[in-house]
């Protein structure tokens, strides 16, 4: 089967002319009452059907044709029920119509059949022609009153259902509780007596036997879902459908009103509902005969304690009774792992409710984040309220939006090696599921060569645990925690290289589908979480990440694309945190002086080194902080100048050096300046390297653009140095240069500039 | 009620909508387009669809399974085959103004979709879509023979008439199934 057989049908219904369209549809009024053409006419239904389906715009109906239509489904001929539901369907492939073309807001309502069964097509009409405020009373006594069929009933209850979703306040009070009234009766009024097999004729009428409950013992209690007969009565039928709307009509009849309405409209229901609710509850603690009604408990589980959850909402004083049934259910609940996923509205219940009880749900909250989880991520249907790493497609909204909630000072670190690693964990998580179910042989002695052999090697085993770990510690740099793992473990020799041993590992893996979208979901929830820090974070914290951001700058998971995004976000977020907080810098001086001292840092981690070196040469100054003292000044601009000359020696010296080494020499050079300006003291030195620099490149392998730009950044900055007054106002902006002030005022520097510019050149 | 039901496809390429029916107003549309609210519900309904073929696409390619692989093992048994599962959560106006979450069940060509509200009880919505499933294929081959949804849609809406009457999710027992089941096969044999 190809798409484009699928194609072809709809482009044929797509085609058809006007004509043709015209020709169908008498055809259909022609043999639509006829018995001998029934058969012919169902092929005409089909083929309009399928045009209106495979076309987007609307084709034309004639009136009688809709009218006839619409008189077919109100009738729902028992003989004619294909018929009547493809009208059906072909209406709500047309409507909404525009007002009063639909020729029905007139004298059907008053037959109760005729109006149920055009419900369907009342709400895809929608109320363009203002009848139902007068249809609405009409539908609420209709259900109200005796013998009415179950499918009339229905139909009605869900009409007045789908009204209350979106125009709840079209229901009066009153039919609110009127409805209500009739919920109550169909939910504890349904007979116990199973009905007669109606597709035999019993001459000898036989004793009604009894509904039974799902084990097969005789019921004693009043009717439920969960009672079983040969054949249902339509009291029972309704029983069902009344219990499987009502979560939806108390919801949606409730959620508008305040707590003391909300409370005298439904306090009869609310009575009921709990009833049948621990009835439910005391069903699905037996053991049903037929396995695929298990399943049904469950949901029925599900539905009876969010029910249970809605009306405590709305009375607190039912909370009480309602609290002890519940905790008693997940003291069940939680000795059976295949319900994990009814936890969830238990723990949301206790979320709800355990204020009013003051009961302490916290370790119910522990034991189901931290056994439950990591037993059922995956599952979907319990990771759908969950797990990134596993289900990265599906989540990253989701993620997006919490993420900001689940960070705090002392767990924002920890969460940001979480997202780097997010690809590792995923890549873990995958090897740890294979080898539990494909037994993999254990290779302790040899050097691992794929992930899955990994696993099962004492050495990185450790790592695998690390990463799927369900707590988190206090954050620190990853290599300093591995540190703490080889005084535990005893088996990570050089820990310094332990995580980039690791991920070469996991290298196999990098192409595998999970994998490259988690990395790619990872950018995303980076830049949110670098935002939160920047709009909130301290400067003592902001301190403490620096160190982290220069380890993990260097130290990701080989994705190319993974790799360039995550460091572009480094690097930019870092110039922007120390705008900020720029005492980070003395604050971390050491660790960054130790950084900047090795040439080789700059391997794979060049923007962000040039972004240091810049940093450094911008705040760095007693503006921004006090103990910018002219030793720690002369401190930075020591290790630079040693670096500049040794980058500049580099690049001179090799054919291979890359622009990015000479942009960094640039900057070294401008940085150098600043701090010269800062400490005059230095000037001399800073003017000495800025002229070797530019005589080493004269000579120098360098391609013409680069050499250009380092020789003519390094004369500048040496004819700038020469006048030191000068060279401190212009290398040392004031603030007020961001403003735009400057363009503007008249006696800004540039302008003063440009003007004495003028004059020396005119004269 | 559910917002809607749909089949669709889930061959690579763009997805299809091979049956869509609405439950509810379009007055949960988040915008009219030129094409008009019909042609806006369909934009909306196929923008669903393709949601949940992506995400069946990226479960293929995470279990490396092709399509004929899939369709290969519907082919091999008369039972129903495996489906995938999935939940899918569609944000507040992409494309409806509230937000809803597709629960959905496919395989080989077809996946069949409810687009439920945030308040449906989805354990629910998987065991009807189930019971459902079971039905089409039953009395309209959709698994092995997609198409014929577009030439037996009576017996579609037969079935959804019955097992998911007004968009309703209800909760059947064994018992109730069969008598609805008995019902459906003597209006389809009409």
């Amino acid at each position: 089967m190809a798409l484009s057989s699928i194609e072809n049908i709809f482009a044929q219904a797509r085609e058809t002319s006007q004509e043709d369209i015209d020709r169908i549809c008498s055809g259909i009024l022609e043999n639509l009452y006829d018995p001998e053409k029934s058969a012919e006419c169902m092929n005409q239904l089909r083929k309009l059907y399928l045009i209106i389906h495979a076309s987007s715009t609307q084709p034309f109906l004639t009136k009688n044709l809709v009218g006839t239509m619409v008189n077919m489904v109100e009738a729902m001929d028992p003989g004619k029920t294909k018929e009547c539901l493809l009208c059906q369907k072909i209406l709500t492939g047309i409507l909404p119509f525009d007002e009063k073309d639909l020729g029905m807001e007139t004298e059907i309502k008053n037959n109760p059949n005729e109006a149920a069964n055009c419900a369907l097509i009342y709400l895809i009409q929608g109320d363009k022609e203002k009848c139902w405020t007068s249809l609405l009373p009409k539908v609420e006594k209709c259900l109200s009153s005796q013998n009415i069929e179950f499918d009339v009933q229905s139909k009605l209850l869900s009409f007045l259902i789908a009204v209350s979703l979106k125009h709840q306040s079209m229901l009066q009070k009153g039919q609110i509780e009127s409805v209500n009234a009739y919920v109550c009766d169909v939910l504890v009024k349904a007979s116990l007596k199973q009905a007669p097999n109606p597709y035999t004729i019993n001459p000898f009428k036989k004793e009604q036997t009894m509904v039974t409950e799902v084990d097969g013992t005789p019921s004693r209690n009043i009717f439920t879902v969960l009672n079983i007969g040969q054949y249902y009565n339509e009291d029972q039928m309704m029983n069902i459908f009344c219990f499987s709307t009502l979560y939806k009509w108390i919801y949606n009849c409730s959620k508008e009103e305040g707590r003391e309405t909300a409370k005298s409209i439904f306090h009869n229901l609310v009575g009921k509902t709990i009833d049948y609710c621990f009835r439910i509850l005391d069903q699905c603690e037996r053991r049903p005969k037929m396995p695929s009604d298990v399943e049904l408990q469950n949901s029925c589980l599900l539905e009876t304690i969010n029910l249970l959850d809605l009306v405590c909402k709305i009375d607190n004083g039912q909370v009480a009774r309602v609290y002890q049934e519940i905790r008693r259910q997940h003291n069940r609940l939680s000795q059976d792992l295949s319900k994990t996923r009814l936890m969830i509205p238990v723990l949301q219940f206790f979320l709800n409710h355990s204020r009013t009880v003051a009961h302490d749900p916290h370790d119910v909250f522990r034991q189901y984040f931290h056994k439950s989880l990591s037993w059922g991520f995956t599952d979907t249907a319990i990771a759908f309220d969950t797990i990134l790493a596993w289900n990265p497609r599906s989540f990253v909204s989701e993620f997006c939006e919490i993420l900001p909630a689940l960070m705090s000072p002392t767990s924002s670190v920890e969460i940001f090696h979480i997202l780097l690693d997010l690809p590792c964990i995923t890549i873990c998580l995958d090897v740890i599921e294979k080898c539990n179910t494909e037994d993999v042989p254990t290779v302790p002695e040899t050097e691992p060569n794929s992930s899955m052999e990994a696993y099962q090697h004492p050495f990185y085993r450790p790592m695998f645990l690390f990463f799927t770990r369900s707590e988190g510690g206090q954050g620190d740099t990853i290599n300093r925690y591995l540190v703490k793992l080889q005084l535990e473990k005893d088996k990570l020799e050089e820990s310094e290289s332990g995580l980039a041993a690791f991920h070469k590992i996991l290298e196999d893996y990098c192409r595998h589908p999970r994998v490259v979208v988690c990395s790619q979901v990872v950018p995303a929830l980076l830049r949110i979480w670098f935002e939160v820090i920047l709009e909130e974070a301290s400067t003592d914290f902001v301190s403490h990440l620096l160190p982290v951001l220069i380890e993990r700058c260097g130290l990701l998971y080989n994705i190319p694309e993974f790799k360039a995004d995550v460091k572009r976000l480094i690097s930019k977020y870092f110039v922007k945190l120390l705008k900020k907080h720029p005492t980070i810098l003395l604050d971390q001086q050491s660790d960054i002086l130790d950084f900047l001292m090795t040439p080789a840092n700059i391997t794979n981690r060049e923007d962000f080194f040039a972004n240091m070196v810049w940093g450094v040469g911008e705040y760095c100054s007693t503006t921004n902080d006090e103990r910018c003292t002219t030793e720690n000044i002369r401190r930075f601009f020591e290790v630079l100048e040693a670096l500049t000359y040794e980058l500049s020696g580099m690049i001179a010296s090799t054919t291979t050096s890359s622009v990015s080494h000479a942009k960094i020499t640039c900057m070294l050079m401008s940085t150098l300046a600043k701090l010269s300006t800062r400490c005059q003291d230095l000037i001399p030195r800073a003017i000495l390297c800025c002229t070797k620099v530019a005589r080493q490149q004269e000579q120098g392998y360098l391609d013409t653009d680069s050499q250009e730009t380092i020789i003519n950044r390094a004369q500048e900055l040496t004819n700038i140095l020469k006048v030191p007054n000068f060279a401190a106002t212009a290398l040392n902006p004031s603030s007020d240069i961001f403003t735009g002030r400057w363009h503007q005022d008249s006696s800004s520097l540039p302008t003063i500039l440009r003007g004495v510019y003028q004059i020396i050149s005119t004269e | 009620m559910v917002h809607a039901f749909i089949i669709h496809t889930l061959i690579p390429g763009s997805t299809k909508l091979l049956y869509h029916q609405i439950y509810t107003e379009d007055s949960q549309l988040s915008r009219i387009s030129d094409s008009g609210t019909i042609g806006e519900r369909k934009r909306c309904l196929v923008e669903c669809a393709a949601q949940v073929h992506s995400e069946y696409q990226f479960r293929r390619a995470v279990i490396g399974r092709s399509l004929e692989d899939d369709v290969q093992r519907i082919h091999s048994e008369d039972t129903l085959p495996e489906f995938e599962l999935g939940y899918t959560r569609l944000e507040k106006d992409s494309p409806f103004n509230t937000e809803k979450i597709a629960v959905w069940l496919g395989a080989g060509y077809t996946c069949f979709t409810l687009i439920c509200e945030k308040t449906e009880n989805r354990m629910l919505a998987e065991t009807v879509l189930k019971t459902l499933i079971r039905f089409l294929q039953q009395h309209v081959g959709l698994l092995t023979s997609p198409t014929e949804a577009c030439t037996k849609p009576e017996r579609i809406s037969v079935i959804l008439d019955k097992f998911l009457p007004q968009g309703n999710l209800l909760f059947m027992n064994h018992r109730v199934i069969r008598q609805l089941e008995k019902e459906t096969e003597s209006i389809i044999k009409q």
